[in-house]
């Protein structure tokens, strides 16, 4: 990039933290005068590792990030985290409350915690989480751990940001035909049953490393490990970190692979900002142009298709 | 813009039934509540109030140690450039020290007694593209 960044993006990379919150707040507010911002800033990153960490609610997620935050300080890394959290269906507010559970990092400089509300959608993550990894990512920090919402068996969002996604259960997760469904079963990198001293913990992760072990093979070559880790305690964190660096290995011998998922995961951010654009022009932007196009598909002068094709191609330069 | 606010205690004051109470009130009136719980630095929540950008910050004290923990607080707060962010203040406040907490820069004490209506409102108002 040249030197005439905008002022927000150049605050973030000097390292502001207001600033960086601030323009996070943009972000999830869905306000357009940031977006040469993100942008510069999405150009300035690339270097952090993305860790997801999704599971039912309860399981243990955030007390397992706060001991992952202090393995990995302890290693001289700086951690980010967005946190996850329910929108009230109802009133649209929300209590986010992933913090508590990570507050001996509250006075850690090299420690960025961000909670966020998932503002109506249904994928596990918040609408800006794509943005706000690109912030973090940009202030240098080394690892991002995106945390979501407690998720059922459906929310697979993080698949679209994460370099490495990390499922967590308990033993209470359910029998071997829980185990077998479709959904958030499969996309897991590392499979993680906390609160090990939980009985019936070595069972069911006997029972997971069974099915995984029958799934159809990874492209990448990477076999999904079950790890027993005891989140309160830390105990099992030490080997978790093992496994991520064995993955990121693995990756790294895999490029083909690594780059594969890389382009997924453009494909999916590009897509949901084009949808959040059409959506915005459909749905609330009165163009004269378009409500001309609207009333000739009325007066079946057009059609629906034609519109949707002219919208899609009119905006690729 | 969604109205964030930031709510915990400091210290050693654990009497959070009035605070969490708090939390749910503003949740269900639309507000995104940072809920921090007990047993915070002062650093550590101002800390908190920079990184989640939040529009105001309340503490809940049970303890007669208010006036120096709030004191602490917005210093820290000013220290790390969020001197802007309005603080509140509930649970048992003594109307004696009403003055001395508004000069410290207390923008809101909700003393026994406040209805939550009054609280919604004042945490509204504070919300940045309301002002």
């Amino acid at each position: 990039m040249s030197g005439a960044l905008p002022p927000a993006a150049a605050a973030v990379l000097a390292g502001g933290r207001r600033a960086a919150a601030r323009l996070l707040s943009l972000a999830e507010a869905g306000d357009s005068g940031i977006t040469t911002d993100i942008k510069a800033l999405y150009r300035a990153g690339g270097q952090a590792r993305i860790i997801g960490i999704t599971g039912p609610p309860g399981v243990g997620k955030s007390t397992l990030v706060d001991g992952l935050i202090s393995q990995l300080r302890a290693a001289g890394k700086r951690v980010a985290v967005i946190s996850v959290d329910p929108s009230s269906p109802v009133s649209g507010g929300a209590v986010l409350g992933d913090r508590i559970r990570m507050s001996r990092h509250a006075e850690d400089d090299g420690v960025f915690i961000r909670s966020m509300a998932a503002r109506g959608t249904l994928g596990g993550l918040a609408p800006a989480t794509g943005d706000a990894v690109t912030i973090f990512d940009a202030m240098g920090f080394d690892i991002i751990i995106v945390e979501t919402v407690g998720v059922g068996q459906n929310e697979v969002d993080i698949l679209s940001h994460a370099h490495i996604v990390l499922l967590l259960q308990t033993a209470h997760g359910g029998d071997d035909v829980q185990m077998v469904k479709a959904g958030i079963l499969e996309i897991a990198d590392i499979y993680v049953v906390n609160k090990a001293d939980a009985p019936g913990s070595e069972k069911f992760a006997r029972a997971l490393a069974e099915v995984i072990a029958h799934g159809a093979p990874r492209t990448d070559g990477w076999a999904p490990p079950v790890l027993l880790t005891m989140g309160i305690e830390g105990s099992g964190v030490a080997a978790l970190l093992d496994q991520i660096d064995g993955f990121f290995a693995r990756q790294a011998a895999a490029p083909l692979a690594a780059q594969a998922r890389q382009a997924r995961q453009v494909r999916a951010r590009v897509l949901a900002l084009a949808d959040a654009a059409l959506r915005r022009r459909l749905g609330t932007a009165r163009e004269a142009g378009l409500e001309a196009l609207i009333a000739a598909i009325i007066a079946r002068k057009s059609d629906p298709h034609e519109l949707a094709a002219a919208l899609v191609h009119s905006s690729v330069p | 813009m969604t109205v964030r606010c930031l709510l915990g205690m400091l210290g050693t004051d654990v009497h959070s039934k009035g605070i969490r109470t708090l939390a749910q009130i503003l949740r269900d009136a639309g507000i995104e509540v940072i809920y921090i719980g007990e047993h915070n630095t002062v650093e550590g929540m101002a800390r908190a109030v920079v990184d989640e950008d939040a529009d105001i910050v309340g503490v809940s004290f049970s303890s007669a140690a208010y006036i120096e923990y709030t004191r602490q607080l917005i210093a820290a707060m000013k220290r790390l450039g969020a001197g802007d962010v309005p603080v509140m203040l509930g649970g048992i406040i003594h109307p004696d020290d009403y003055g001395v907490l508004r000069e410290i820069g207390v923008s809101g004490i909700f003393g026994p007694g406040s209805l939550m209506e009054d609280i919604i409102a004042f945490v509204r108002a504070k919300g940045r593209s309301n002002i």
